[in-house]
């Protein structure tokens, strides 16, 4: 099910109703409730794959509870890497089969040697990358002591599954968000209502900014080849705004909508694109997943310590990971190593933690020095953006080798140019918005509090005519929904 | 006081919550009205996608929709898309003395065919319904052809209503709202010219492209079968039935198309068995109706007015001959 569809709005009040009004009383009655959605919602896409997600919650919740009582050391190690070979290994089958098997079978051929191996025509699960990163953090955490194993399967199973943020994240960890299902909830309005305003401002991300810039973003990458290079700089562009307003956007309504029955799921965003270099860039993109990464294979690596070999290693080893988590194809490869690449200046001259606080605070406008390295950093970022959206490697290096040519100077050209214009005059207007709430947690997040109730209600007025204006195709899928 | 007893305290602030999303809601909806009736008079201009209200636009939708309100007791109606408004030429059916009207509208899928003659059939009160089914259009969701209609109804009534609900399309949503606003609110005068470009609008509804006009279209590569809309056939059962119900002779039939064009179709056997089992079906392509590709048409799928005068002919002799009303 698609948040932004007719489905969605059907489906989420009627949850919302017998949560607070048939199971208000009951938090078994609540958590079960929760499960039952969340399962009617991944079930809606494919209910052949709510199998894997009960494996995957019996395994973890059964190991979790071994790890309860064992003391020794070498045990609780075996009862680790065995949750951790049932996830990945779903994961990997999933996931990453058939890129291994392809580049098996052309690296041997490289040499003479011709295998002949069928891949297998696998559908990959919605959101299987994001549960099983989830899932992991709490054996891993039982597994280090730092989280107490829940013997409640009701909410553990609640915890694996619940549907705000069960197919794109935010990727929560065990030690925030299972605590919240032993809890008692009350409804609070002023969360509700915040829940509510994350939710649009979600939609208005997805539906305005990243559907619309996704028509051009398609069209022109789908047919580069055809292209001059101005356009194709458009492209990215459009691309690098699509892909931000859409898991943006995603991760909004996901926590809107986790705060309407009472849960704080932790943010995802922070203005990524008025970041003064790629470290800051790193900390406010994806956060649930660089922390992810940081807390759970960067550290382990041995983290900053050590020398600065150490450091490289450990930085690039993140990055490619990250870049393959996306998906089994080289350019997301390609994307994370370049990253990498962005970052190993700063790493080694002590100045990736120089940027820790919001750009220009306190003030309405940035230093020219903040707006070029803001302008550096996005430039980089929309380059990055190429590998990432292209077909392939050769696809790739042709864009961009379009993109340095001649016809960079030549007036861009594609078809719906009009609307093209207007997509650009809403995307000022995005980031004008995003400025002046970059504090927030969400944009208009403070921004609305300052409007008199009655501006207040004609701001929300006009972002909901926005949405049902640019809404189209009945609800593009989110992109991250096939990572 | 005594209600508070009754009330618990998050009851009283689910409440008040609820009171605000209705608020809130109420005034989105006002705040839509005005911002569709403002973009879409900007947009008449700016001519972007993003609300489309083809007034007067092709095809002669508007001149058809406003002279069936006139029409009453005919012989022959006839429904589709442009194969069937391009394809039967009233005035020859009229010199064949039946009395006719054409009802087909640019791209209309079995969906529109359907709300169109639940509309009108109490008031033309015809005697045999020809239904064009061509096959692409019983394939696609039939926004356009929605959008179509709904921007050139003169009234816009419950059954425009009822079929954008069917199709359930946010655009067909969009242009109702501006095509009400416009229509029933604000009362908007539109007159439509009988002669643009090629198009010239025939009274009772045909359309008669220049024979200056051609389109040069040659290979056309293989069309592997369109999925059939669940939605569209059952509009096509529902249309049967209301002919029956009505006691009207319904035709379904497909009309010429190019035969390179058509033979690029996969699909032709297994949709003609399809609606061979509905109803009566005459697929003309089929027949030797000694139509020529380069005389007889103008583009890969529209008769030239020879191939009509041809086809119409064949038609009334072969087809209506026997059922004469």
């Amino acid at each position: 099910m698609l948040f932004n569809s007719l489905d969605f709005a059907i489906f989420l009040p009627i949850v919302f109703l017998l949560y607070w009004f048939v199971a208000q009383k009951n938090l078994k009655l609540q958590n079960a409730l929760l499960v039952l959605a969340s399962y009617v919602f991944y079930g809606w896409w494919d209910w052949r794959f709510l199998s894997l997600i009960i494996f995957s919650t019996v395994v973890d919740y059964l190991i979790g509870q071994r790890l309860r009582t064992e003391d020794k050391q070498s045990k609780r190690k075996i009862l680790l890497w065995t949750s951790v070979i049932v996830n990945l290994g779903f994961l990997g089958f999933f996931k990453y089969y058939n890129f291994f098997l392809e580049n098996f079978v052309d690296a041997f051929s490289l040499f003479g040697m011709q295998i002949n191996a069928n891949s297998l025509n696998i559908i990959l699960p919605v959101g299987i990358s994001f549960y099983t990163f989830q899932t992991l953090s709490y054996t891993i955490d039982v597994y280090r002591k730092k989280l107490e194993p829940t013997q409640d399967f009701i909410a553990f199973s609640a915890f694996v599954c619940f549907f705000p943020q069960l197919v794109a994240g935010p990727i929560e960890r065990a030690t925030n968000l299972l605590p919240q299902f032993y809890k008692k909830r009350t409804f609070e309005y002023h969360k509700a209502v915040d829940g509510m305003r994350q939710i649009l401002w979600g939609l208005f991300k997805k539906v305005v900014i990243a559907d619309n810039c996704a028509e051009f973003a398609n069209q022109i990458f789908n047919n580069s080849a055809d292209m001059n290079g101005s356009t194709l700089v458009l492209g990215a562009i459009f691309f690098t705004f699509q892909i931000y307003g859409d898991f943006s956007g995603y991760s909004d309504i996901a926590i809107g909508t986790s705060r309407l029955f009472g849960f704080d799921l932790k943010q995802n965003f922070a203005t990524p694109y008025f970041s003064r270099d790629i470290a800051e860039f790193w900390r406010r993109w994806h956060i649930s997943l660089s922390t992810w990464f940081r807390d759970y294979l960067y550290i382990p690596l041995g983290g900053s310590r050590g020398g600065t070999w150490m450091k490289v290693r450990n930085t690039f080893a993140i990055f490619l990971v990250s870049g393959f988590w996306h998906g089994a194809n080289w350019t997301f490869i390609i994307w994370g190593t370049l990253n990498a690449i962005y970052f190993l200046p700063l790493l080694l001259t002590n100045n990736n933690r120089k940027n820790l606080g919001v750009v220009a605070e306190g003030k309405l406008l940035p230093s020219f020095r903040e707006l070029f390295s803001m302008l550096t950093t996005f430039m980089l970022t929309v380059f990055a953006w190429i590998f990432f959206r292209a077909e392939n490697v050769s696809h790739a290096f042709n864009y961009i080798g379009g993109i340095f040519s001649e016809s960079v100077l030549s007036i861009p050209s594609f078809s719906g140019i009009r609307d093209a214009l207007i997509t650009l005059v809403l995307i000022s207007i995005f980031l004008f918005i995003e400025w002046l709430g970059r504090n927030g947690e969400f944009a208009i997040e403070n921004l609305i509090n300052k409007l008199s109730s009655f501006y207040r209600v004609l701001f929300y007025g006009f972002l909901f005519f926005i949405v049902l204006l640019f809404y189209k195709n009945n609800g593009a899928e989110f992109i991250y929904f096939q990572f | 006081m005594g209600l508070n007893l009754f009330i618990s305290n998050s009851n009283i602030i689910m409440l008040k919550f609820f009171k605000k999303i209705m608020f809130i809601t109420l005034i989105s909806l006002v705040t839509t009205l005005v911002g569709v009736k403002v973009f879409g008079d900007f947009n008449q201009y700016l001519k972007t996608s993003f609300l489309k209200y083809p007034l007067g636009g092709g095809g002669h939708t508007y001149s058809r929709l406003s002279e069936v309100e006139n029409i009453e007791n005919i012989d022959i109606l006839f429904l589709g898309s442009s194969h069937s408004y391009r394809g039967f030429d009233t005035r020859i059916f009229s010199n064949y003395g039946y009395s006719t009207f054409n009802l087909g509208t640019s791209s209309q899928t079995p969906i529109q065919s359907k709300f169109l003659l639940k509309k009108y059939i109490k008031q033309l009160n015809p005697k045999i319904i020809v239904f064009d089914l061509y096959h692409k259009t019983s394939s696609i969701k039939g926004v356009e052809s929605a959008i179509d209609i709904i921007s050139n109804s003169k009234n816009l009534s419950c059954f425009e209503l009822k079929m954008f609900l069917e199709i359930g399309d946010v655009e067909v949503i969009k242009t109702f709202i501006y095509s009400f606003i416009n229509k029933s609110l604000l009362k908007e005068k539109f007159q439509e010219e009988t002669l643009k470009k090629y198009d010239k609008y025939v009274k009772g509804g045909f359309v008669e492209k220049s024979s200056v006009y051609s389109k040069y279209e040659s290979g056309f590569p293989k069309i592997f079968e369109n999925k059939l809309s669940k939605k569209q056939l059952s509009a096509i059962d529902d249309i049967i039935n209301i002919c029956k119900s009505n006691n009207v002779k319904i035709i379904l039939v497909n009309t010429p198309l190019k035969k390179q064009y058509n033979l690029s179709y996969d699909h032709n056997i297994y949709f003609d068995s399809l609606m061979n089992s509905k109803a009566e079906y005459i697929n003309f392509n089929t027949l030797n109706l000694s139509l020529n590709d380069t005389i007889h048409f103008y583009d890969k799928d529209h008769l030239s007015q020879k191939g009509v005068e041809l086809f119409n002919k064949y038609f009334i002799e072969k087809v209506l001959g026997s059922i004469k009303p």
